[in-house]
């Protein structure tokens, strides 16, 4: 009797069914798994650890030679260096003002923010020079985000500058040499890092290094290694802001000071985009609503206290 | 010479731009064409000695109002060019009007020149003046951001109703 029931072809077929929908997944997770695994062991890696692949990379993207479109071709062209080059100003000006000069006019940190604010020119003009819808929506979501994140950002920043009476970075980290604004400002260092974490880019919802959905999908050779450049020397720039800003600088016992400055950096650095790895990505309508309802109300707030405090 | 080569390159900057803004028949470009000319602006402000001037500049202006005009640019599809030109003779007055108005004020207006030339903070003597002799019309400006916003949403809210 069981013989013909498994006999029957109507139940074989569920059953081949079911082991089809089983195996299908399975082989999916094993094979996603192995590659991972394998991609990430493959002796092919220059380098101990690959500590030369960046390098190679790099050198790859330049040997490329770069596709340009018939028509916008200069807009095309022009997007990736209006997207560096205020951010190479940036560089400039934080790495040489810590040493008040004498055309030192104190407004550092407006300057660093004006060329930031400057920057999300370059993600627009990709919009328009690649006609491509799918381009054009990331390339939208990046810029509202971008300005998005950027006003609770500036605000958190506010409230430390009020404290220090300064808008230059080495003055704000010599005000810190007793204790960091951290310690003063937690609601403001937690508003900094949590806009700083919704900013798209290296987004935790990327599982490879370049997501699809990128604005910069259309770009390959040295243009897309310009923007990466850019990508990279943004992050540094906020994790070099938020160090002279939050915490202490360049103070610190024993190490130069240099050494201190490095070390706060790339720690916050890797505090965040470990926290982006780790945390879920929000939706484009979540993030706004989250910068726009719960961060700048606390910023505000947060200013409101500071300002409190420092006329009393 | 650093300083000349500079001045010229700033100046250079915002001719150039101006002139690409106005002779372009794509909005877009035009928009890129007035933030070049406003950072030329910007760097200008620098050697007035106005540097809190040319950092706001740079990042209200060639930052801010710029990114909110090629927002709604790219929001409002694609780039093409006008089949005609629209409004040649009205704009041309307008233009020619405003040019004459500035030209005559620039002439009747004395520039006096500062007797200690000496760099003084321009941050704390503008934050100064503005909370205290200059608060109406500080307070009026945002006054009218506030109105720009509400009208703002007001026709947006129409637009979703109809």
């Amino acid at each position: 009797m069981t013989e013909h029931f498994f006999a029957s072809s109507s139940v074989k077929t569920f059953m081949f069914t079911g082991t089809l929908f089983a195996f299908l997944p399975a082989n999916v997770f094993f094979l996603y798994w192995t590659e991972i695994l394998f991609s990430a062991r493959f002796p092919f890696r220059r380098g101990r650890a690959g500590v030369f692949q960046p390098f190679w990379d790099f050198i790859k993207l330049f040997a490329k030679k770069p596709p340009l479109p018939r028509t916008k071709w200069l807009l095309f062209a022009a997007a990736p260096v209006l997207a560096f080059i205020p951010l190479l100003a940036c560089l400039a000006i934080l790495l040489f003002y810590p040493e008040p000069t004498t055309r030192d006019s104190g407004m550092g940190l407006l300057l660093i923010f004006a060329m930031l604010s400057v920057s999300s020119l370059g993600v627009l003009t990709v919009g328009q020079a690649t006609n491509n819808p799918h381009i054009m929506r990331s390339v939208i979501r990046a810029a509202v985000q971008n300005t998005a994140c950027l006003a609770p950002l500036l605000l958190s920043v506010l409230s430390i500058v009020l404290l220090a009476g300064s808008l230059q970075p080495g003055v704000i980290v010599e005000a810190q040499e007793k204790f960091w604004f951290i310690c003063t400002q937690p609601l403001a260092f937690t508003v900094f890092f949590c806009s700083e974490l919704m900013r798209p880019g290296r987004s935790s919802a990327a599982t490879g290094q370049m997501p699809q959905t990128c604005f910069y999908a259309e770009y390959t050779g040295p243009r897309l290694a310009l923007f990466l450049t850019a990508e990279y020397t943004h992050l540094f720039l906020i994790a070099a802001i938020a160090a002279s800003l939050f915490l202490g600088g360049w103070h610190g016992p024993y190490l130069p000071a240099p050494v201190w400055f490095l070390i706060k950096t790339y720690g916050f650095i890797f505090l965040l985009t470990g926290c982006r790895r780790i945390l879920p990505g929000l939706r484009n309508d979540q993030r706004l609503r989250f910068a726009m309802k719960i961060l700048i109300p606390l910023a505000m707030l947060n200013l409101l206290l500071t300002a409190l405090a420092v006329t009393l | 010479m650093i300083r000349d080569f500079a001045f010229f390159f700033c100046i250079a900057l915002t001719l150039t731009g101006g002139v690409l803004a106005v002779n372009t028949n794509r909005a877009f470009r035009s928009a890129l064409a007035l933030a070049l000319c406003l950072s030329g602006t910007a760097g200008l402000f620098v050697f007035l000695h106005a540097d809190f001037l040319a950092a706001l500049q740079l990042f209200l202006y060639a930052g801010a109002v710029t990114t909110a005009i090629a927002l709604a640019l790219l929001m409002s599809g694609p780039d093409q060019p006008p089949s005609r030109p629209v409004h040649c003779g009205a704009a041309a007055a307008v233009c020619l009007g405003l040019f004459a108005v500035l030209v005559i004020l620039l002439g009747n207006t004395p520039w006096p020149l500062s007797q200690n030339p000496e760099r003084v903070s321009g941050v704390e003597l503008i934050g100064t003046r503005l909370l205290t002799g200059a608060v109406l019309p500080f307070e009026l400006c945002s006054l009218i951001l506030l109105a720009a916003i509400m009208g703002s949403l007001l026709i947006v809210g129409r637009r979703k109703k109809s």
